[in-house]
């Protein structure tokens, strides 16, 4: 089904809206979800609660772009549950990412320059399109639709080696463009 | 860990555009069609493997098919393998590449675009045959502007360059463990060309050969937009 027949039945606030949404984006979501949670039964929760989101949320939101939507709700949703579950449970994906993040942390500049959440964002938007077009896919699918080095291997036909090699020199991309502005996180 | 956390929940909210351009999902086709493609493409894939190098390896997450997994990246100090997702070329899509010049003695065996797994055309690819060459060529159609990335790299053994028309071309001759390849390359119009030798020859038959495909096909062209969905 089209995404703005999907809207439109949320808007009309009948239940099969749930049912479509499932049907046409439940892997998508449960993938997201499951990369970042490692985790069957927290990833179907989360799964659960975003179409519970989508619910609450259309209307008064009518999302222009209803896949991207969605994504960012189930990592919004998984980051939540991962938060606080995370004391308790190992979310072994979740820290291999954060991990590799911590590597773009620029050490230098002062707590005036910390940017604020969407200044970073926006700023990401920047880098990200100061990219070669191989590289920006294979950042947005490490680090947003959270693919395992293996699996991206496999997209990009290189061993896993040089992938996280290839993603390696990205992030270090990342670390000097914002060291480069004096930007701390 | 909070700023690595900080800037994991920034990425949450880049753009739309960058998240669709990254997010590929496979064509939708008819079973009958994909069985088509895949028939045709095993056609392809079995005609290679007979002549060419080493066995092509099958990537068991494509439904469609697999061209090879090595000798397709090319400039003069490295040879680069890695794996392309192969797609049988329409009819329409090998007319728009190559109009009228299905003639005079060379035939075009198979015809193939590949891709990366998200969905980037990376090349188009034809295989030509012709009893005179003794074997099959097969021209690269690779638009410059696409970044490929290498793998495999290894350093020429003999590299000797000629001019063919208004081109000069570049043969490159690599020895590994699958054996000698061999392969030629020019740049027009923003695309590369590269001839991969799939039968054994030696230079001077490749020169022979290329010779003879860039006369027939002095104008192929390929627009990388006619692939774009």
């Amino acid at each position: 089904m089209d995404d703005n027949k999907i809207i439109e039945l949320y808007w009309q606030r009948d239940e099969s809206a749930i049912a479509e949404t499932t049907k046409k984006y439940g892997r998508f979501c449960y993938s997201i979800a499951a990369n970042i949670l490692s985790n069957s039964a927290d990833a179907q929760e989360c799964v659960n609660d975003v179409y519970l989101s989508a619910w609450n949320s259309i209307p008064p939101q009518r999302p222009d772009n209803f896949r991207a939507w969605l994504g960012k709700v189930v990592r919004n949703t998984a980051l939540n549950i991962w938060n606080k579950n995370h004391a308790q449970k190992r979310y072994s994906d979740m820290e291999q990412f954060l991990a590799e993040l911590d590597e773009c942390v620029p050490s230098t500049g002062s707590t005036d320059d910390r940017l604020e959440e969407n200044d970073l964002t926006e700023f990401l938007d920047g880098w990200l399109g100061s990219l070669a077009r191989t590289d920006r896919i294979l950042f947005v699918r490490r680090y947003w639709y959270g693919d395992s080095v293996k699996s991206l291997a496999g997209k990009c036909g290189m061993s896993a080696n040089k992938t996280a090699k290839r993603l390696y020199i990205i992030r270090q991309s990342l670390k000097t463009a914002l060291e480069k502005e004096g930007y701390i996180i | 860990m909070n700023e690595s956390l900080r800037l994991y929940r920034s990425i949450t909210y880049i753009s739309d555009e960058y998240i669709e351009e990254a997010g590929y999902q496979k064509k939708q086709k008819p079973f009958w069609n994909r069985w088509i493609s895949v028939a045709a493409a095993v056609f392809i894939i079995a005609a290679a493997a007979a002549v060419i190098h080493p066995s092509p390896t099958v990537n068991e997450n494509n439904d469609f098919a697999i061209l090879y997994n090595k000798v397709t990246e090319y400039s003069p100090d490295i040879v680069s393998g890695f794996c392309i997702y192969g797609e049988e070329l329409s009819e329409a899509e090998l007319a728009a590449v190559l109009p009228d010049k299905l003639e005079n003695g060379i035939k075009v065996r198979g015809a193939a675009k590949g891709y990366y797994g998200w969905g980037e055309l990376v090349y188009v690819v034809i295989e030509f045959q012709s009893d005179k060459w003794d074997g099959m060529v097969s021209l690269y159609l690779r638009d410059i502007n696409a970044e490929i990335y290498s793998d495999i790299i290894i350093e020429p053994t003999k590299i000797e360059t000629t001019r063919i028309g208004d081109s000069e071309l570049t043969a490159y001759e690599y020895t590994d463990d699958g054996g000698t390849m061999l392969w030629a390359e020019f740049e027009r119009d923003g695309v590369r060309y590269v001839f991969d030798n799939n039968s054994g020859l030696d230079i001077e038959e490749m020169k022979t050969a290329m010779e003879d495909v860039i006369s027939r096909y002095a104008d192929v062209y390929v627009d990388f937009s006619i692939f774009e969905n």
